[in-house]
């Protein structure tokens, strides 16, 4: 991902002091640890102060603006070097959606490969639930082989549900 | 990055100014510190922070570990033989 200081982000209005300069860097930065968010904040409120403590605000806000870009774009640099692009900043909504998504699909798989095993591997009984779905065409195997499918739909599901906990520690 | 901190330690406006100080090296200010950021948790730099004297605010002062030595010198191989390859190609 590539960085244009000069770009503005999503907020275009100028920062009015450098405080808020800061702020607005360390709102686009929650998504990292508090740590490393902390540091970051701390080295450029050192910056900001030496290079342009001389200056009254907003001169000072304008001139860090005009040297480290927008508070939003100086922000979005730091993501970029940690690997965050845009999908950090999706909507909550949209992670929570994709979350169920993949819980969704998980226990879906499970429950067709739990009834692909059932299948293969207990004796054919006029009284079992899925007996009557071996007369649909595909065979004893058949059947277990599309089941079988549903494992890597459980895996993808899984690692798609490691990967959103993974980033939602992160951004915790 | 790595060259200027070669040298010895420098905090992040000494390795923007130095860096400046070469234009053809082209480096915004807003890219100084994502890079210094990233080196470190790479493990190429370590810094410490600094009460200064003549500053309000303490600095972080970053310097090379080996590995970032290590990562410098390849670079600098690397860089010396794309430019003996390119003389080569020029003579």
């Amino acid at each position: 991902m590539s960085f244009d200081p000069g770009s503005t982000g999503s907020s275009t209005s100028p920062p009015g002091t450098a405080e808020e300069y800061l702020a607005r860097v360390a709102e686009r930065l929650q998504v990292l640890p508090e740590r490393d968010r902390g540091e970051i904040l701390d080295e450029t409120r050192s910056h900001i102060a030496e290079r342009y403590g001389a200056l009254p605000e907003p001169q000072a806000a304008a001139a860090a603006m005009a040297d480290l870009g927008s508070p939003e774009a100086y922000a979005e640099a730091f993501l970029a070097e940690y690997g965050m692009t845009e999908e950090a900043f999706a909507r909550p909504s949209r992670r929570l959606i994709r979350s169920a998504g993949g819980v969704v699909l998980a226990i879906l798989a499970g429950a067709l490969l739990l009834f692909g095993l059932l299948n293969v591997l207990t004796p054919p009984s006029a009284e079992s639930v899925w007996f009557i779905w071996r007369d649909v065409g595909l065979g004893r195997y058949g059947w277990f082989l599309l089941f079988a499918a549903s494992w890597i739909l459980a895996g993808v599901a899984a690692i798609g549900a490691a990967a959103l906990l993974r980033r939602a520690r992160v951004q915790a | 990055m790595l060259a200027i901190l070669e040298r010895g330690e420098h905090y992040g406006l000494e390795v923007l100014e130095e860096a400046t100080r070469l234009p053809e090296v082209g480096i915004a200010d807003g890219t100084v510190y994502p890079l210094l950021n990233r080196l470190e948790r790479e493990g190429k730099l370590r810094s410490r922070w600094v009460a200064s004297e003549t500053a309000s605010h303490p600095r972080r002062y970053y310097s090379l570990t080996a590995a970032g030595a290590a990562a410098l010198a390849a670079m600098k191989e690397g860089w010396r033989e794309f430019r003996s390859g390119l003389d080569r190609l020029l003579d």
